[in-house]
């Protein structure tokens, strides 16, 4: 398993559009993707799941990669937090 | 007279969503939001508002409801996960035009209004009052089918879902 925490930078947080970007970009992946805040966790699959956490800017999120590819899932989703959130 | 049809076939009509704005539905592809347009999120279709009032479409439990207000979501008690979000962008706006009604975890009823959206503000703004409706779960059912139309109001049916 890998992971890296991420604190939110976006002024609007994880809304509707880049829930939906992030569950398209974890769909490239076969390993298993979960999201991470405070104690509650959601697979990052699910667009609705990940708008459960209602995560804000300044909120710290975990992102967790397990399986087959979870490195390159892991350097391509750090990638995505950076350019997007 | 197409409701009591529709009650005398029960169940093999699919699963009702009620309309939960007043106004004119569009397609998806008439939406100018690639994230709804390409239907990034889930199952969408899109309602020109002619009224600010949101409606629960169904018997629900709310999942989401966006510190922002701009957006809810809901899941049906057969399982469909809803997301209602007005006005494209509006996340920007801050709550400003939003009046949010219900909060996580409450659980409505078919016609509660759940929501109300100040339609002069959001356009006075310059952003566009159209909602986009999706099913963030489509992947669960069989078939999901929008019924497009101009002047529907909360008592039209917006979706047919067949588990």
């Amino acid at each position: 398993m890998k992971s890296f925490n991420y604190v939110i930078n976006d002024e609007l947080g994880i809304h509707a559009r880049p829930a939906g970007l992030l569950a398209k970009e974890v769909k490239n992946f076969a390993s298993e993707i979960t999201l991470v805040k405070g104690d509650k966790r959601v697979s990052a699959k699910g667009v609705m799941g990940i708008m459960t956490l209602n995560v804000k800017k300044g909120d710290t999120v975990t992102v967790e990669a397990n399986g087959s590819d979870e490195d390159s899932a892991i350097s391509s989703l750090e990638s995505f937090f950076k350019g997007n959130l | 007279m197409a409701g009591f049809f529709e009650k005398l076939l029960g169940k093999d009509n699919g699963i009702q969503v009620f309309v939960p704005v007043e106004g004119d539905v569009i397609k998806a592809s008439e939406i100018n939001d690639p994230t709804f347009s390409e239907e990034m999120i889930g199952k969408t279709v899109g309602i020109k508002p002619s009224s600010g009032t949101v409606y629960a479409p169904f018997d629900a439990e709310v999942l989401v409801a966006f510190d922002t207000k701009h957006a809810v979501a809901l899941k049906s008690d057969d399982g469909i996960e809803l997301m209602i979000h007005f006005g494209l962008d509006t996340v920007k706006m801050n709550g400003e035009p939003f009046e949010m009604l219900v909060k996580v975890g409450d659980k409505i009823k078919k016609g509660d209004v759940i929501m109300k959206a100040d339609l002069e503000k959001i356009k006075a703004a310059g952003f566009d009052t159209v909602v986009p409706v999706v099913v963030t779960n489509p992947d669960e059912f069989k078939s999901i089918e929008f019924i497009t139309g101009s002047g529907v109001k909360s008592t039209d049916i917006l979706a047919k879902i067949k588990k």
